[in-house]
């Protein structure tokens, strides 16, 4: 069910500058004293923040999305995700996350969050064999995804449109044998 | 047809009734074929857009937000060091940024033995500020301007989608984007772009390529940072810096 809290997505889609500073000013401290207290600094907080909003209007293009959780919750779980991912990049030793419990969904939203948390590791799924495969399909597949048509897209690349058609059959091939080849996989199918 | 062709053209519902037919039955029997039939469907439901990603009009808008609910989001600039001898060491400021002359006092106070890999990167990725001289009255020109603001505060991680649309047409942008994408550490598609320019001609072959080498020593890669810092001649702007990093290395 789609959750009240999905005005913010909205908002965001629409690039609704209201919607979006009320997002700051209702969350960012929150990000800001998770990021903080998990060995990031203020710099590391606000790219944390910025990312996150950036990668959620992005979702929020996808047809298919609606957030069925708080916006707090998902956002939280969008902004720890990638704060994890930092740091293991930065191959500091093993942190112990210390989450922040104090909003965190009661049991009536649970199946929200557990919803859209399985929304994110299929989207992650995809988008790790995403990074997989050649620079050609990568943007290929990209450009069909954005609602342009496969017309504009082959105009975009120099293909013809029979071309481009064949071309993203087979780079969609290489994709779903590509994401075969992740753990939990199957999850995909739920 | 291919397999994955004729799966396409299944999901598009483009199949005559008799090739539908003969697909569906095909699926029934053939549980790994249903599988990638529904996986090709999963990753078109999760990835499809309605409309094309405006991300460059969002970031306008979150910029002053950012700046505004998080402090202290620009590097601090400090001030001129002491030398060993207690005195400031002055210097006249011709065309170095900021940034460079403090790496430079740095390099005259510290001694430069034993430094990692890091270390190195430190001292010697220095981002010249970048004054544009592009002929205005170009479409990309407001994106470029836009773009360079946010290169030059160091914002790279916003800079980096305005860049992208307009590194085909410049070939400084597609210079500043892959340094965007080296500080932001993706370092493959910095490496990516870094060789385009490199094998190219313009007057940016030479920079590209010393941050090719740069770009191997944020890795941590130092047998590759050594080729690629062998690979500037004597005729490089940056060969003098390229021994004197040899000989650390």
């Amino acid at each position: 069910m789609v959750h009240i809290d999905n005005r913010f997505i909205v908002g965001l889609r629409k690039n609704d500058s209201q919607i979006i500073e009320e997002i700051y000013k209702k969350f960012a401290g929150k990000i800001k004293a998770m990021v903080l207290t998990n060995n990031g600094d203020e710099n590391d907080a606000a790219d944390i923040f910025q990312e996150a909003l950036v990668y959620i209007y992005n979702r929020s293009l996808n047809a298919e999305f609606a957030l069925t959780c708080p916006f707090e919750a998902y956002l939280y779980m969008v902004c720890k995700n990638r704060w994890l991912n930092e740091i293991e990049k930065r191959k500091n030793k093993k942190v112990t996350f210390v989450a922040d419990t104090g909003f965190m969904s009661n049991n009536a939203e649970e199946d929200g969050v557990m919803h859209m948390q399985l929304k994110e590791e299929k989207h992650a799924l995809i988008q790790t064999a995403l990074q997989k495969i050649g620079a050609g399909c990568s943007e290929l597949l990209q450009l069909s995804w954005q609602g342009l048509g496969m017309e504009a897209v082959g105009e975009q690349l120099k293909m013809t449109y029979a071309y481009v058609r064949k071309k993203k059959s087979e780079c969609m091939g290489k994709l779903v044998e590509l994401v075969k080849k992740e753990n939990n996989y199957q999850k995909l199918l739920n | 047809m291919e397999k994955y062709e004729l799966i396409a053209a299944y999901i598009n519902n483009e199949l005559d009734a008799t090739a539908k037919a003969n697909f569906e039955t095909q699926l029934q029997n053939d549980a790994q074929l249903a599988e990638d039939v529904a996986i090709y469907k999963a990753i078109e439901n999760n990835m499809q857009l309605q409309t094309q990603p405006n991300e460059a009009a969002l970031l306008k808008n979150l910029q002053p937000l950012q700046q505004q609910y998080f402090s202290n989001t620009t590097p601090t600039t400090a001030s001129l060091k002491t030398n060993n001898n207690g005195k400031v060491r002055k210097m006249i400021i011709v065309a170095l940024s900021a940034a460079a002359l403090l790496a430079l006092v740095f390099l005259l106070v510290k001694p430069s033995s034993n430094l990692n890999t890091k270390e190195l990167y430190a001292q010697y990725a220095i981002h010249e500020t970048v004054n544009n001289t592009i002929r205005s009255g170009t479409a990309s020109n407001a994106t470029l301007d836009e773009a360079t603001k946010l290169y030059n505060a160091k914002n790279y991680k916003a800079a980096i989608p305005l860049l992208q649309q307009i590194k085909d047409s410049s070939v400084q942008a597609k210079l500043m984007l892959g340094i965007a994408q080296l500080e932001t550490n993706d370092y493959a598609t910095a490496l990516t772009h870094f060789n385009e320019i490199s094998n190219g001609s313009s007057i940016f072959a030479d920079k590209a390529k010393w941050y090719t080498a740069l770009t191997h020593l944020k890795k941590d890669d130092k047998t590759a940072t050594i080729a690629a810092l062998k690979a500037l001649n004597k005729n490089s702007e940056y060969y003098n810096k390229a021994q004197e990093l040899l000989k650390k290395l």
